[in-house]
């Protein structure tokens, strides 16, 4: 039995998303260049597949609607077709109505009105660049087909089509099949004489009667695949007036049929797995991970012999395998956000009357589906920032000496087990002393404090910040930013400025590969273990006693090699009873939000990974607490979530009464 | 013995509903996502039949049979063009590359499986 081909309609329409965003960026590049005959070629070959695929499936607005599409691009693939700004906006317009017709088919609905004037217009270009008629349609011989019951029939073959990878035989005996055979003859008079004879040609032909009942279709079928090779005669005996019928009705009726098909039929081929079952697997694996490791901290304590040793060992490398295998099920090239921007970039230009050139690199880098799909809105952001008040406009970019376009880029890579996307631009850069006086206006910063550039660089992330003079549609105004921030840390991701002023700016976004398994650093509070992720911390200190300092205005403070931050003690933050001497703890540097923060600790357990496990409500006491996380040894570790320990930290500052006044006193002045 | 076929196409999706096609009829698949891709796989070994797209990145499909034409163990195999283009110059052009037959699309699975048969006995 032949398959149901309306099992692949998931699968198709996920691939189709992809065609459609080779066909956008191809039209981009055609934009860009013109006389770049590739990316022509690129958007038939994206229009072309979706034809072939839609009009099998049965999606049949799509099939529709790229053959007027694939039509133009042939056209401009043919002949030299001036590419003016209309046809790129109309070939914008159909990578838009493409995705818009995918959308509704896949969720049942008619296609939009836009499609019948767009495919007019689509149509109408063809009209003008081509005066002369439509090519011609195939099997312009069917006419010696028509008629029915008894017919002469002919069949003659070209002499290669051995090597043309042609056996005649089983067509032969097809024909036995299809229609009753009255007589069938080889005609031999073609072949040569044996000193002449190849034998890798076929001289035979064939010649005799047949009884059609179901017309001449079937036997004409039969040689349809080979029509070039084997020329198929039939003429009545007694002649009737042919049936009006053609090759492209054929085609009309294919399509019927599988239109017919049910459109809700399972989408079976892609294998769709609920994300809460891969995440099960993750989890599971992950404990494996933890329960072989506990058995060997077990079988080392128990000085078991080495062969067991060893087994644990292999287990446990094979394990990790076996859990970075599961983790790629998650993970999907960053491309699948990346393919938005090029257009937006272009939009945007034109909106705000800029040039730009955007130049993407690493797309291919993988990460979480679940990173990736929280990432959308945060780029979107940041690139529309760049956009808006990192490049200047044209005139001011000559002013300045600057070529008059300018240059975003949007480059990730992976690093040291987490993926680092930069989004730079080389316009005016970041207004520091601009950045200053909002903050002090704000209160963000005291009124004779000295900020160092990096605080200030990150303070354009705190709410209702913009320096922006006017306030303009594209990146709103100052919600936006640190709206972005706190996407990117609710993926556990981390985000840093760099700017130079008239060079541009760059925002670091670094991610984790993953959100299920977390690179965390092991550290202790009290008798209890805590993790905060490795991305955030910068550096560890045993500090002595006159690190320690109190300032009025930003209260308890430690230095570390000369850097100056604030002193965060974990253990009042924890609510953990406080610690007789300062200096007996170490001091963990991480950086949140963009500013520095010293931690004080009593130990350190070092880098681990940990299983991320959401906490009951119940057990989730403090903000501080992201989750918890089952250890070796079976003990809980707690997951710390740093911005939330800043914010327990400064409520206690305001509210002294719940620090101990002991402790509160700095051990070094 | 199971007979082997080679399926060439850039989409995905063409490639699983053919090779699941032929998979039904019993036989071995093995899948290009364009000619050298295809050549590749084939590494010179002998199958009963390819199909093959026309349109595709890398090396296209004409070029992809000009080159297992070429190879002497593919002098007879069955070559089959699975492609929406259906004008009688690209038919001409794949016949002179040695193609054996055309299956103009949209794809209809059982008509694969009849040509198929036509041409694997």
């Amino acid at each position: 039995m032949p398959i149901d081909v309306s099992q692949f309609r998931g699968m198709f329409f996920e691939e189709a998303r992809d065609y459609v965003a080779a066909f956008e960026q191809a039209v981009l590049q055609l934009e860009k260049d013109p006389s770049d005959k590739a990316s022509v070629q690129e958007m038939f070959r994206a229009a072309h597949s979706l034809k072939g695929c839609s009009s099998t499936l049965g999606v049949n607005d799509v099939a529709a609607f790229t053959h007027v599409l694939e039509n133009l691009l042939d056209h401009m693939r043919e002949r030299s077709v001036a590419v003016s700004a209309e046809l790129i906006e109309l070939l914008l317009a159909s990578s838009d109505m493409l995705g818009d017709l995918l959308q509704r088919a896949r969720e049942g609905q008619e296609p939009p009105p836009g499609m019948e004037p767009l495919v007019h217009k689509l149509a109408a270009h063809v009209r003008v660049q081509d005066d002369a008629p439509a090519e011609v349609s195939h099997g312009e011989d069917q006419g010696t087909l028509r008629g029915d019951g008894r017919m002469a029939l002919e069949i003659r073959c070209e002499p290669n089509l051995l090597t043309e990878g042609l056996d005649p035989l089983p067509l032969l005996r097809e024909l036995y099949e299809v229609a009753e055979v009255e007589s069938l003859e080889a005609d031999v008079s073609r072949v040569p004489d044996l000193d002449a004879l190849e034998p890798e040609r076929c001289y035979l032909a064939w010649s005799g009667v047949v009884d059609l009942e179901d017309g001449p279709e079937a036997v004409r079928e039969i040689f349809e695949f080979v029509e070039d090779t084997c020329h198929v005669t039939l003429a009545p005996i007694e002649a009737k007036a042919p049936a009006a019928s053609s090759a492209d009705e054929t085609a009309e009726a294919l399509i019927q049929k599988s239109a017919g098909l049910d459109r809700t039929a399972g989408e079976k081929a892609t294998l769709r797995v609920a994300t809460e079952r891969i995440d099960e697997m993750i989890n599971l694996v992950g404990e494996l991970v933890i329960a072989q490791a506990s058995l060997a901290q077990t079988a080392g304590g128990l000085e078991a012999d080495e062969a067991i040793a060893e087994s644990i060992e292999r287990m446990g490398r094979r394990l990790r395998e076996l859990q970075q295998c599961a983790l790629s099920v998650r993970t999907i090239p960053l491309s699948t956000v990346f393919f938005r921007f090029p257009r937006l970039v272009r939009d945007l230009a034109a909106e705000l009357g800029k040039q730009v050139q955007l130049e993407v690199v690493g797309g291919e880098t993988e990460l979480d589906k679940g990173v990736i799909e929280g990432l959308a809105g945060p780029l979107t952001h940041l690139v529309r920032n760049a956009m808006d008040h990192g490049l200047e406009t044209p005139e001011a970019r000559e002013a300045a000496g600057k070529p008059a376009t300018g240059s975003i880029q949007l480059a990730a890579r992976q690093e040291h087990g987490s993926v680092v996307i930069e989004l730079s631009d080389d316009g005016r850069g970041l207004d520091t002393q601009r950045i200053l006086e909002k903050a002090r206006a704000a209160g963000l910063v005291g009124p004779n404090e000295t900020v160092g550039s990096d605080r200030l660089h990150a303070m354009i992330f705190e709410p209702g910040f913009s320096t922006a003079a006017s306030v303009s549609d594209v990146s709103g105004r100052g919600v936006g930013m640190d709206a972005a921030r706190s996407a990117i840390e609710d993926l556990s991701g981390t985000l840093h400025v760099r700017s130079e002023p008239g060079r541009g700016t760059t925002v670091c976004v670094t991610l984790p590969l993953t959100l299920a398994i977390l690179d965390g650093f092991a550290l202790m509070v009290g008798r209890q273990t805590y993790v905060v992720p490795l991305l955030s911390v910068l550096e560890v200190v045993k500090p002595a006693r006159e690190d320690f300092s109190t300032v009025l205005d930003r209260g308890e403070l430690v230095s570390v090699r000369g850097d100056v931050m604030r002193l965060v003690r974990m253990r009042d933050v924890l609510g953990h009873p406080p610690a007789l001497d300062d200096a007996e703890g170490l001091i963990v540097v991480v950086e949140v939000q963009g500013e520095r923060f010293g931690l004080l600790v009593d130990d350190l357990e070092g880098q681990t990974n940990v299983v991320i496990k959401g906490l009951d409500e119940s057990v989730k006491t403090s903000p501080a607490i992201l989750g918890g996380s089952i250890q070796g040894d079976g003990s809980i570790a707690f997951i710390l979530d740093l911005a939330g320990v800043v914010r327990v930290h400064l409520a206690l500052r305001r509210t002294p009464a719940l620090a101990t006044p002991e402790s509160e006193s700095p051990s070094g002045i | 013995m199971t007979r082997k076929a080679l399926v060439v196409d850039d989409s995905a999706t063409m490639r699983q509903m053919i090779s699941l096609t032929l998979e039904e009829q019993g036989f071995e698949v093995m899948q290009g996502v364009d000619g050298a891709d295809a050549l590749e796989q084939l590494n010179g070994s002998e199958v009963d039949v390819i199909i093959t797209d026309l349109n595709m990145p890398v090396m296209d499909g004409m070029t992809f049979i000009r080159h297992v034409r070429s190879q002497p163990v593919h002098r007879f195999t069955p070559i089959l063009i699975l492609t929406t283009e259906g004008g009688i110059d690209r038919k001409l052009e794949g016949k002179e590359a040695g193609a054996t037959g055309w299956i103009v699309k949209p794809f209809d699975p059982s008509r694969l499986v009849r040509v198929v048969h036509r041409v694997v006995a």
